[in-house]
């Protein structure tokens, strides 16, 4: 067992601090800092920042430099994601991107696809989005019913896609569609990139109950794109969507750890502010210690988990169902530090934006903590995997 | 970067798996149960595999805690009933001192059996001629009818300005005349424990580990205390990992409404949820293990987490277990109520969950104040 970092790894993460703190936006995560009102001057906020990252060379850290990464291992990426979340730097626009298509495109995509799409992808020129779920395709993915048709030189795909994250920034998106339509659920899906500026495509927005309008509705009417832009083959769309959703599941963890802690270190303080109802500072009240700190401890657990991922990616190569128990154990997780730090704000909790004493932060926890337990696997999906992938109990 | 066991200590932990599916099965544990004395036998399998005494300062850090670890692991798994853990703490505080090689030797040999009296009372030893006359009392000594030296942390009047300072860590005859014992009724019969009251015990210079007072004692007992509480949660983590799987094994063969029990949704996600708890409890423990080794400044942290979590754990584990396989879970004869029991009182020993997240709490809380 060996948890410590090389000399050289320590000297990256001086070097990615320095970086961060010379160019993270200023009054950034701080209650002063102005946050455009209009979507579109949010997203080229958001793409700046992705193209800032590149030319710091700090966009796909583990990535091959022939398609425009740095060429190094997980270790450097997961030192940037944990300084990135220490300082509580921005995230960018390209998300979905840099986090499920690239991976999925070095994994499965052709030579073309890689020179074509990894490049502008790193460089903040292509925002990309993800049509996986439907209206009637949640959980049960498999169940899909959008449709792609070739005709000629080209596929026309017809359908809905739903709670489609940036696709009203996106350039392009990631699409499972239905190929053959005869075949066994799971055998006659493909995977296939379709430009969002296509003909047919229809953006609507959905507003979430945090008020955020980060996801949207996705129509495909007749949409044409050309017959190469299938990945991993025709009907084998399927196994390179599990491929992609483990990724969803495993990687980031330690850079979201650090941003958990940053919230518990700011409830802790409150804490320290609030009085509890016997007149006590709520810090030292024994039930909100015993309270908090086993959310701590769970927050500390989560580090643990994170840091046996990696080894796990860095020794074998390749990411489990373990993957599914980190979801499962950080979303849980992250619930119970919103409803815990509602509890110790008491009768000021109902309160949100800056007329809360938080500024809003807890309040962002508690109802944004909401959607990690539904959305890439909710945890009752991630429960069954467990069950019967890991323990082995029958279907 | 590597978090996990390399081939040799997954060997150590495989034989020392393998040496109690064979020689410590769930009948030999009811068989201690009947006649709670611990056999030849598993003080001679102990001592052939070498590895009571492996725990050892190592300059800022400390060796091989990972293989206790896994040792510990394998005897909750278990339900060991022989006083693993009281041996290896105790052959940790032994090994701190010159004076003690003849025992050391002993209990690594399997001659001789240590044991650890873990909560001492107005243990008070006054000078005596040339040594020092005790009496007080221990409490909570397990195996202490079995144990042939008792090794505890009692004041020596005088020895400190606080009675924190006087403490001093000693070894104690067991069979001596000035010792009478007293079994509590324990519900966990796998692991018996008794009261142990002293009465002008003889004590010698040469029962003294380490030093005599000026906090070296309480330094040392603390030590001794916080591997135990790391073994014990390593303990719980192996008995409620069996408990886990013995009963989805379970729900593969009981049928009800016609289909195996294990096909429900209802049993499925508890079993998940177990096995969460399961594992982040043991990667807590794993984790405090590499923290003590490589002398981390988190370590003690580490350790409470390590111990508050699989306490809590366990309890919810076991517990779990019974519901799962229902009224024979609730039975006498079915062995889910052992590992419950045992879980029970592994997490109320060693600091329960609520006294070690104070200690976190100083840290995670008044630490950002």
């Amino acid at each position: 067992m060996d948890l410590s970092f090389t000399p050289e790894q320590e000297q990256y993460r001086k070097r990615v601090r320095e970086w961060l703190l010379e160019n993270i936006p200023e009054g950034w995560g701080t209650p002063q800092f102005e946050w455009p009102e209009d979507e579109q001057e949010r997203g080229a906020f958001l793409r700046e920042w992705d193209r800032k990252l590149y030319e710091g060379g700090f966009a796909g850290i583990s990535w091959p430099k022939e398609y425009g990464g740095q060429g190094l291992t997980h270790v450097e990426e997961i030192i940037y994601d944990e300084e990135a979340g220490k300082l509580n730097a921005p995230s960018g626009i390209n998300v979905l991107g840099k986090l499920l298509l690239g991976p999925t495109l070095l994994l499965y995509g052709t030579e073309e696809q890689k020179k074509r799409f990894l490049p502008p992808l790193l460089r903040g020129e292509e925002v990309w989005c993800q049509g996986f779920s439907e209206p009637n395709a949640g959980s049960d993915l498999a169940a899909l019913q959008t449709r792609a048709e070739l005709n000629g030189d080209e596929w026309v795909i017809n359908g809905q896609k739903v709670w489609t994250s940036y696709a009203h920034h996106a350039d392009w998106c990631f699409v499972l569609a239905r190929t053959d339509p005869d075949a066994p659920k799971h055998k006659g899906i493909s995977f296939f990139l379709v430009p969002m500026d296509s003909e047919g495509v229809t953006v609507r927005p959905l507003v979430q109950l945090n008020k955020n309008r980060d996801f949207n509705e996705v129509f495909f009417d007749n949409v044409r794109i050309p017959k190469d832009n299938v990945v991993g083959g025709v009907n084998n769309g399927w196994k390179v969507a599990m491929g992609t959703l483990g990724f969803e599941r495993g990687t980031l963890a330690l850079g979201r750890q650090v941003r958990f802690q940053n919230e518990f270190n700011e409830l802790a303080k409150l804490a320290g502010e609030m009085r509890a109802a016997d007149g006590t500072l709520v810090k030292d009240n024994p039930y909100f210690r015993q309270r908090l700190v086993e959310i701590f401890n769970d927050i500390r657990i989560m580090r643990y988990h994170g840091l046996k991922t990696i080894s796990q990616l860095l020794n074998e190569g390749r990411l489990g169902p373990e993957a599914s128990l980190q979801k499962l154990f950080w979303t849980t997780m992250h619930v119970n530090l919103g409803e815990a730090a509602m509890e110790v704000l008491g009768a000021e909790a109902p309160y949100w934006g800056t007329d809360s004493v938080s500024r809003g932060k807890m309040q962002d926890v508690y109802f944004t903590s909401r959607g990690a337990t539904i959305y890439a696997g909710s945890t009752q999906i991630q429960k069954n995997i467990i069950s019967e992938r890991i323990l082995g109990m029958p279907r | 970067m590597f978090f996990g066991f390399n081939e040799e200590e997954k060997m150590v932990q495989k034989s020392v798996k393998d040496m109690l599916e064979k020689h410590c099965t769930t009948e030999h544990v009811r068989q201690f149960m009947e006649n709670p004395v611990v056999s030849d036998k598993m003080k001679e399998l102990f001592a052939q595999q070498g590895l009571l005494g492996i725990l050892e300062q190592d300059g800022e850090g400390m060796a091989g805690v990972t293989y206790a670890i896994l040792i510990a692991q394998e005897a909750g798994r278990a339900l060991l009933p022989y006083p693993l853990l009281e041996n290896m703490t105790g052959l940790y505080a032994l090994k701190t001192c010159k004076q003690h090689n003849r025992l050391i030797e002993d209990v690594e040999a399997g001659k001789s059996m240590l044991t650890v009296a873990w909560r001492p009372e107005n243990a008070l030893a006054r000078k005596e001629g040339g040594g020092y006359s005790l009496s007080g009392m221990l409490y909570e000594v397990p195996f202490a009818a079995d144990a042939d030296k008792i090794l505890a942390s009692v004041r020596i009047a005088g020895a400190g300005n606080t009675p924190q300072e006087e403490e001093t860590v000693v070894v104690l005859n067991r069979s001596s005349d000035a010792l009478t014992m007293h079994k509590r009724d324990g519900f966990d019969e796998t692991y018996p424990i008794y009261d142990v009251a002293l009465n002008n015990y003889p004590l010698q210079k040469s029962d003294v580990v380490q030093g005599i007072g000026m906090g070296i004692g309480h330094q040392l007992m603390e030590k001794v205390k916080q591997l135990g509480a790391l073994l014990l949660a390593s303990e719980m983590v192996g008995s409620s990992e069996r408990a886990l799987y013995d009963t989805v094994a379970y729900t593969k063969e009981r049928k009800q409404f016609g289909v195996v029990i294990g096909t429900f949704q209802a049993l499925k996600h508890m079993a998940a949820d177990m096995y969460l708890l399961v594992e982040s409890a043991k990667s807590a423990v794993e984790y405090a293990a590499w923290a003590l080794e490589a002398g981390e400044d988190e370590a003690d942290l580490a350790v409470s987490i390590a111990k508050s979590y699989s306490s809590k754990a366990s309890k919810k584990v076991t517990a779990d277990a019974i519901q799962m396989q229902g009224g024979i879970g609730f039975t006498w004869e079915n062995d889910m109520h052992l590992f419950f029991k045992r879980a029970t009182r592994s997490a109320s020993l060693l600091g329960d969950a609520y006294e070690h997240n104070e200690k976190i709490a100083k840290v995670a809380i008044d630490g950002v104040n």
